[in-house]
């Protein structure tokens, strides 16, 4: 359902049928094109993730895309400053839909150490929306596998027409610039 | 390369006490006062001639100060800033560091970035840190905050807005748990 | 048409214009590039393949610590220094501990610091292999990571297994450690340190034996040693240009001075120098835990440490050697139990305060062998 200009909720008449939803999102679910976009501390257990010992790609998320235009699924690895924000809004931005989000570590969760520095965007979803939010600081490798994991089921249980019309109005808006401090 | 700055040459290590003596020695009138705590020299400087006690401190070859370590400040509230610059003498092994005293209204310093080239970015950070203005920097734009940021966070008077709002609730001992939040 | 006119058969060599009208191009690098470590933004000024000027623009990592460690009282500081250089957890918390130790005067037993050390030259190594790989990675060789991660990994078993952290320890308190080490730690150590130590002639091979390698690496870069001194770069990459300054032979703290090791040091400060002094480091590193393990004293893990930390008033400049150079923790205490004022002195920061320098007249492909040859840590520059 959708809410149209006037305020009124309409039902899609569009429906897919349950087999090419299961193979369109199966297919998606496990060849996600994870974007690096490792900013501090958590990027090394992103990359540690990617290792040999805990081998993210057997999870289909291979290979690591050149440019955020062929990625999938960005992962918000690290604080967000207020000088980095914009940047990670405009690297969103070049992704083409359909599109994730895993913030990963609690500085992008939700500023995490920093909750009080003058700085920090306290967490990536006031710039731009979240799937999953994987905790820790830093979050074990294992636990990266395990939001990737949660994303893929989030991936497969998803509703396609829903998503691709009701979607603008699902981006959350900018709250606050992100200039905290200096009052 | 030209001839390589003695710290490249022999290193001959010196007692941090000596090398005090050498120091007020050499920079006479010049130093307010020398002094030793806890292994490294501290010397005061008027903020009048700082590059010329600098300079003295690099290039005496019995001092040998080439190693620019770091320059920063201390907010004194309303007794003014200590702007701070450490140095190193890798050829005596010692560390000495300038205490300059600035007033706290228009705080303002000579740069040292034609002596030390290292004191470029330090001189910048403490700029857009405390507002301290340094005369005859090439370049004295911000260093690490977006350009339309307001203030000087690391002056005291500048409070983290985040603390205003929510006290730190593991508040650690009674006092505080009583005052409501951490007394500072 | 005629004859080709004689301006095109001339080939326009690479220093003059030769008619041709040249413009300066600006080439931004970063925030977001897969080859800076993390968020450092370059901005390269390029006259064809060379650099003409190059700018360094940071801050993008810049999270505010000694802002935030003026609330947070002496024992909860260490949580917050640890996340600077987050490769050295152990090693940024140090310094941290040795300055309250020093203005209170407190007594570490020779367990502690025995295991002090051990705990910061594995630290050593995890930093170092992660330079290893991530340098080969730059340059184009993806298998040398692989084999670094594969230690490293061995490497944070040990550390974990003592302080439940795989890279934020929390584990160096004022005193001594928040814990005593766990059976099985020193074998695990041995273990790490053992395989280590076996596998370092792969890296050497792989990496400085490679042709392709060298020819990226010998020559390029090369950072003057008198410019080095005069922006207070430390660390491997002052090492390499010559310069034997290694606080834990110059300025020894914890137990350093008991153990035998060796300082390795570069001929010419080029980028092959940095990576080969990197390479020894860790045989160096490896060493002086052995001995440690060998030697580790009986007793208690912590001294006595008065239960609320109020420091008298003063100041004081504590510094010991991270891996990536010089940490440096200018403490001002008011009496409280909250620093006053804490200036970081970190190593990356004057350290990538001389890349400008060192980019400019190099070639673009270069650009990358010298930054990633300059082992820093965004959140170290930035803090």
């Amino acid at each position: 359902m959708t809410i149209d200009g006037d305020g009124r909720e309409r039902v899609h008449r569009v429906k897919l049928p349950k087999s090419v939803s299961f193979l369109l999102n199966w297919s998606r679910k496990y060849s996600l094109w994870m974007f690096q976009f490792g900013l501090a501390c958590c990027s090394i257990e992103f990359i540690a993730s990617a290792m040999p010992k805990h081998d993210i790609m057997r999870l289909g998320v291979i290979p690591f895309p050149a440019s955020p235009r062929q990625a999938d699924l960005m992962v918000v690895a690290g604080t967000v400053t207020d000088k980095m924000a914009p940047a990670v809004k405009r690297v969103y931005e070049q992704m083409p839909e359909p599109k994730y989000v895993i913030s990963m570590g609690s500085c992008s969760n939700c500023g995490g150490p920093y909750w009080d520095s003058y700085c920090v965007t306290k967490g990536v979803d006031q710039i731009i929306p979240v799937d999953v939010y994987v905790p820790g600081c830093p979050p074990r490798p294992e636990g990266l596998l395990y939001g990737i994991v949660r994303l893929q089921n989030k991936i497969q249980n998803e509703n396609i027409p829903e998503r691709w019309s009701g979607h603008a109005a699902k981006i959350p808006q900018i709250m606050g610039t992100g200039r905290s401090g200096g009052i | 390369m030209a001839t390589p700055p003695r710290s490249l040459r022999s290193w001959e290590r010196v007692d941090p006490e000596e090398f005090s003596r050498r120091v007020a020695g050499k920079l006479g009138d010049a130093a307010a006062s020398v002094d030793v705590r806890n292994g490294t020299i501290h010397v005061t400087l008027p903020a009048g001639d700082v590059v010329g006690a600098a300079r003295v401190l690099k290039e005496d070859p019995e001092l040998d100060c080439a190693y620019f370590n770091f320059l920063s400040a201390v907010d004194w509230e309303a007794e003014g800033f200590e702007v701070l610059v450490a140095l190193h003498s890798l050829t005596y092994g010692n560390t000495v560091i300038a205490h300059v005293r600035l007033p706290a209204e228009s705080p303002s310093m000579a740069s040292l970035t034609a002596l030390y080239g290292g004191a470029n970015w330090h001189e910048r950070e403490c700029a857009e840190m405390f507002g301290i203005d340094f005369d005859g920097h090439p370049n004295l734009v911000k260093l690490y905050l977006p350009e339309d940021f307001e203030g000087y966070p690391l002056r005291r008077s500048f409070k983290l807005a985040s603390r205003r709002y929510k006290a730190w609730p593991g508040a650690k001992d009674e006092e505080e748990a009583a005052a409501g939040g951490p007394l500072r | 048409m005629g004859t080709v006119p004689e301006d095109l058969t001339r080939v326009p060599d690479l220093s003059s214009t030769g008619g041709l009208h040249t413009e300066e191009m600006v080439l931004n690098v970063g925030p977001q590039h897969p080859a800076t470590h993390g968020v450092l933004r370059v901005l390269v000024s390029v006259d064809g393949e060379r650099i003409v000027r190059a700018e360094p623009v940071i801050g993008y990592m810049h999270r505010g610590h000694e802002k935030l460690v003026e609330q947070r009282d002496f024992r909860q500081i260490t949580n917050l220094l640890s996340r600077m250089d987050w490769l050295s957890g152990i090693n940024n918390e140090i310094p941290a501990s040795l300055a309250v130790e020093r203005m209170l005067e407190l007594e570490v037993p020779r367990r502690a610091q025995y295991l002090r050390v051990i705990l910061a030259e594995l630290n050593r190594i995890t930093n170092h292999l992660m330079f290893t790989g991530s340098f080969g990675l730059e340059l184009g060789a993806t298998t040398p990571v692989m084999y670094a991660f594969r230690e490293r990994e061995l490497i944070q078993e040990a550390l974990e297994l003592v302080t439940g952290g795989r890279m934020h320890f929390g584990f160096i308190r004022p005193g001594g450690l928040k814990e005593d080490v766990p059976r099985g730690f020193v074998e695990l150590a041995r273990r790490g340190v053992r395989q280590l130590v076996a596998k370092i002639p792969d890296y050497e091979n792989l990496l400085m034996g490679n042709e392709i390698f060298k020819q990226r690496t010998v020559g390029v870069g090369r950072l003057d040693p008198a410019l080095a001194l005069d922006h207070g770069v430390s660390g491997p990459i002052l090492r390499a240009c010559g310069i034997p300054y290694d606080i834990r032979k110059v300025d020894p703290y914890l137990v350093y001075d008991e153990f035998e090791f060796d300082t390795p040091l570069g001929a010419q400060g080029d980028s092959f120098d940095r990576f080969w002094v990197l390479v020894q480091e860790m045989k160096e590193s490896a060493r002086i835990v052995e001995q440690a393990l060998d030697g580790l004293p009986e007793g208690s893990h912590i001294g006595a440490v008065p239960k609320r930390l109020t420091l008298p008033k003063g100041q004081i400049y504590c510094h010991a050697e991270n891996p990536l150079g010089e940490l440096g923790y200018y403490l001002v205490s008011d009496g409280g139990n909250k620093p006053y004022r804490l200036k970081i002195r970190t190593p990356s920061f004057s350290n990538i305060s001389v890349a400008a320098h060192m980019l400019r007249g190099a070639f673009v492909p270069d650009m990358i062998a010298i930054l990633g040859s300059m082992f820093f840590v965004v959140g170290d520059i930035d803090r």
